[in-house]
């Protein structure tokens, strides 16, 4: 396992997701402005600041998880691969199946635990029989869920675990895809400090093999889980940088009145 | 001047009063309620009662089984029973197909323009429309200008279109009921739009589509009207088949039975009549049920 020891100065990373000038309009808001950044492979990047503030549209950009929105428009980049995500040819489907996405409400599926987390590799890759079996039991296993379902998760519903164990059900459900980038959407903000350490262990856990997007609220969570931090307001990205840097000894005087919480 | 209790209150004299009040009003409004629900179910249940009481003395299996004898002035109902049920069974099969699909697309594609809006509206306005405009409907474009017949295929045909706008829009109420994060999730895990709607967001909606549906072929089946020109038939003493050839061939069923065997006034015994009623309205309640049971079956399955 991995931890997010932190010095000063970073080593030089790879970029997993490069954003380039992502602008973001809704109907009538100016939603991300010119947004650019990098999020280095196999690390944790934790994105904060005041609600409204873009970081939740821009995570949902960068799944194009947006395009859903009516009215939504978006212009710029966002280079995965060296591929940009937005260009007319990307295959959406193989996309989403590199990037992977946890939301704010745990949203599993009316169905058995065990169909919930067969149902990603069944449609994508057509796997049956004691490879599905095997997959199942891994992605449970990696999202520390098995133990506590092992006996019954077959028959027994994803709707009729707790809420700390559907949301460690709904990573289950997307590890077993086996994506390369982790996006999470508040994954912790309806859960107990029980269930919310028991994700932040496994967020950490998760890092290096994987590259995690994290949005959060809670900032010492985003300062205790994450290696990078980036802040925005206003739809804007105000500051980027290791966590360590961000939260003790930020550039931009709105950061600093944000992470002392002066304001948010 | 904006001090707190700059206004004085009445007394507490004055507002034991106003309690007073207050309280014999709403025990005087509750009870009007109590007494407008007894009096429904009092009507329900006394007209159910009666049928009940009247017609129970007909039933027995001999009565389901056997067909008419003597001019319809004795015997069994049961070429009524099979033509209820097989136009029944034969909606099902058209209006299941049908209705779920146009409201999948109503409900995931159209979603609400213009278009999917005035579909909306259409349907609406149909599902109010009175039955005897399907029945002549039916008569003019199915038995005549398609030169069905009258004809199980031409009833078939009329029942399914008279039960098709409500069975539309139950079931693109039920998708717009399942939340969006459904859907989300579907996506996001990279399943393809169709792939989300079938494995995900329609099971979501089944159970109250499912309910949806079999609601309404039930009540589509007590409906005389439909088949009054389409289907129906009064009195035939030809041998009742079941192969491919009956569709051709107009149906003995329930209501008609009823609308003709009253219209006829003392042909056929009151006794019989009022067996048939409760035979039609078992018919109807045992498909509610068994929507209800299947309903709460697939809610408990997905749920538990």
């Amino acid at each position: 396992m991995e931890t997010s020891v932190l010095s000063e100065r970073p080593a030089p990373t790879v970029a997993a997701l490069s954003v380039r000038d992502l602008n973001v309009h809704y109907a009538d808001k100016h939603a991300l402005q010119s947004v650019s950044l990098d999020i280095p492979k196999g690390k944790v990047t934790s994105f904060i600041g005041p609600s409204g503030c873009g970081k939740s549209t821009l995570l949902r950009s960068l799944n194009r998880l947006n395009d859903r929105i009516p009215g939504a428009r978006i212009d710029g980049r966002v280079e995965f691969h060296g591929q940009n995500i937005y260009d007319r040819k990307t295959d959406l489907l193989a996309l989403r199946r590199k990037i992977g996405m946890v939301f704010q409400k745990a949203n599993p599926f009316p169905m058995s635990i065990f169909d919930n987390v067969a149902l990603g590799p069944k449609m994508h890759y057509g796997t049956k029989g004691k490879d599905l079996d095997q997959i199942v039991e891994e992605a449970l296993v990696h999202a520390a869920l098995w133990d506590e379902v092992k006996d019954d998760y077959r028959r027994k519903s994803g709707l009729a675990l707790s809420g700390g164990q559907q949301q460690r059900l709904c990573i289950a459900r997307m590890l077993a895809v086996r994506p390369e980038v982790i996006l999470m959407d508040e994954p912790c903000s309806a859960l107990d400090p029980i269930s919310t350490a028991k994700i932040e262990e496994l967020v950490v856990a998760l890092a290096g093999e994987h590259t995690l997007v994290v949005v959060t609220h809670n900032l010492p969570q985003a300062e205790r889980i994450s290696d990078f931090t980036a802040f925005f307001m206003f739809g804007e990205l105000v500051e980027h940088g290791s966590s360590s840097v961000v939260f003790a000894n930020p550039s931009q005087k709105s950061t600093q009145d944000y992470v002392t919480g002066r304001f948010g | 001047m904006a001090t707190l209790g700059s206004i004085p209150l009445p007394t507490e004299a004055e507002l034991g009063r106003r309690d007073r009040g207050r309280l014999s009003a709403s025990r005087r409004r509750l009870a009007l309620l109590v007494l407008l629900g007894l009096g429904t179910s009092l009507g329900i249940l006394g007209l159910i009662g009666l049928i009940v009481v009247k017609g129970l003395p007909a039933i027995n299996w001999e009565f389901l089984s056997s067909p008419p004898v003597e001019g319809m002035t004795a015997g069994g109902i049961w070429p009524m029973l099979r033509g209820s049920l097989l136009l029944m069974l034969g909606t099902l099969a058209f209006v299941l197909p049908v209705g779920i699909l146009s409201g999948v697309f109503l409900a995931e594609y159209a979603g609400h323009s213009r278009f999917a809006n005035l579909i909306r509206s259409c349907n609406l306005a149909l599902a109010g429309t009175p039955s005897i405009i399907y029945g002549l409907f039916g008569l003019a474009v199915f038995v005549l200008l398609l030169k069905m017949g009258t004809s199980l295929l031409a009833g078939w045909l009329t029942v399914s279109l008279f039960a098709l706008p409500m069975v539309v829009l139950t079931t693109d109420n039920s998708i717009r009921q399942v939340p969006g994060s459904m859907a989300d999730a579907g996506l996001a895990l990279g399943l393809s739009r169709w792939q989300t709607i079938w494995k995900i967001v329609l099971p979501n909606a089944l159970p109250g589509i499912l309910s949806g549906v079999v609601l309404m072929t039930g009540r589509a089946a007590g409906e005389a009207p439909p088949i009054l020109f389409t289907a129906g038939i009064y009195y035939s003493t030809a041998k009742l088949t079941y192969d491919v050839d009956m569709i051709h061939k107009p149906v003995a069923n329930l209501p008609y039975h009823l609308a003709e065997g009253y219209r006829q006034g003392g042909v056929i015994p009151e006794k019989i009549i009022w067996g048939t009623c409760l035979t039609l309205m078992l018919m109807v309640l045992l498909i509610n049920l068994g929507a209800i049971l299947v309903r709460s079956r697939m809610r408990w399955k997905q749920a538990s």
